[in-house]
């Protein structure tokens, strides 16, 4: 087999919709795994992470509870996204577009809920937590610190 | 919309621009590429290229103009998952120094500068830009498009476009924009690996020597304070390093800091 089957055999796979072809001959063996297959694998390991980042709410809670702030939100039962860098928050891809989320609105892991700009940078922050947006904790347009809290979420 | 769908010939790299998407004309590569992205998973060095952008985009409310088919108009798709987030300017600067060394490619001995944090001057006159955009999930970079605007046979301009030029200016003839695509992918392998195998001193050392106005004294606003100063280079995560006439050092990010006109 040359170089040219293998890419047009590349394209096959890329263009047929399979995550995983393979070919084996006397003489070798050849395995043509699509980005959607490593992409699910890598989602696997994503996922890993929401189970961890309930850790710092549970944290959260109990100071919400200790000093006994005018919170609406009942912040037992609530996510709080935060920024996962230093920059500057926009709630929307550009000045006259509609905004990525509002108060009210579902979203889910993948779901982009906000734009972190820094040093001409732009950042599209996935959600990470499939739930119902409560609160909005920062402006459009305002600088944010790392682990700055943005979102409230009512986890699905 | 026509659309090709090709293994470029004559790039001899090892996975930047080898996939490549050539569109007519488009909204912006960049929101292209990112579609593209979501619906169907783009392997890393992906590159969409069109003749004409009829929404093209600079940063935010910026718009990025050119005349169709005179121009390099692409966005490479990369998956620097390994790089963490607070890093994610050395991208920038690899970006960056792929253009640079393109642009010197075609007009050697030329004078090509990057204006911080990242358009590329030739001969004092903006040549190209860069708009790097990242998807963040779980506090880590998914997938970063750098979207790259480069004047290549562009003649005349619209009036209030800046101070643009174009290869084609500078050197009195026109140039293949595949070509300049070929080189532009070579240059970007190149950086782009030298970041992935932690060869930091190398982005950092290129980066600052070709940086714009370095060590020279200018007239600097930051705030209400206004003094002289003069770069001597741009810091891990993208600060602008300047020195005062009293030798102290002062950091700066973007839109904190001003040069006044000469």
């Amino acid at each position: 087999m040359d170089i040219r089957e293998i890419q047009d055999l590349i394209k096959f796979v890329a263009k047929s919709g399979v995550s995983e072809v393979s070919l084996e001959t006397d003489d070798f063996k050849l395995t043509v795994k699509t980005e959607q297959a490593s992409k699910a694998g890598r989602e696997t390991i994503v996922y890993q992470v929401p189970s961890e980042a309930p850790a710092p709410v549970v944290q959260a809670a109990p100071a919400a509870v200790a000093a006994p702030a005018p919170i609406a939100e009942p912040a037992s039962n609530t996510v709080t996204i935060k920024s996962p860098m230093i920059g500057t928050f926009y709630r929307s891809p550009g000045p006259d577009k509609a905004l990525f989320v509002n108060v009210g609105d579902e979203v889910a892991p993948g779901k982009v809920i906000c734009i972190i700009e820094a040093m001409k940078l732009f950042n599209e922050i996935e959600c990470d937590v499939k739930g119902r947006i409560v609160k909005i904790l920062v402006d459009d347009a305002s600088p944010v610190e790392y682990d700055q809290p943005l979102f409230l979420v009512e986890p699905a | 919309m026509s659309r090709k769908f090709s293994i470029s010939a004559g790039v001899e790299t090892l996975f930047i621009g080898r996939n490549h998407i050539h569109l007519n004309e488009t909204a912006s590569t960049n929101n292209y590429a990112a579609e593209m992205l979501r619906q169907v998973g783009t392997p890393e060095g992906t590159v969409v290229t069109a003749n004409y952008q009829s929404s093209g985009r600079g940063q935010r409310s910026n718009t990025w103009k050119s005349t169709p088919g005179e121009n390099l108009l692409c966005t490479f798709i990369l998956k620097p998952n390994w790089l963490l987030l607070k890093d994610q300017f050395l991208l920038n600067k690899a970006i960056a120094l792929a253009v640079h060394d393109t642009a010197e490619a075609f007009c050697p001995g030329s004078f090509i500068r990057i204006k911080w944090p990242n358009d590329i001057l030739l001969e004092n006159k903006k040549l190209s830009g860069i708009l790097v955009e990242n998807a963040v999930h779980a506090g880590q970079i998914v997938s970063t498009l750098a979207g790259i605007g480069f004047n290549v046979n562009q003649e005349n301009f619209e009036e209030g476009s800046g101070n643009p030029v174009s290869l084609k200016l500078e050197l009195g003839a026109t140039v293949d924009v595949k070509h300049v695509l070929a080189t532009l992918s070579s240059f970007l392998e190149g950086w782009y690996l030298r970041l992935k195998s932690g060869k930091i001193d190398q982005i950092e050392e290129a980066f600052n020597y070709a940086l714009w106005k370095r060590d020279e004294w200018q007239s600097w606003q930051s705030n209400d304070r206004i003094f002289e100063g003069k770069i001597t280079g741009c810091d891990h995560q993208g600060k602008l390093i300047l020195l005062d006439r009293s030798n102290q050092e002062f950091r700066f990010s973007h839109g904190e800091i001003s040069l006044l006109p000469e």
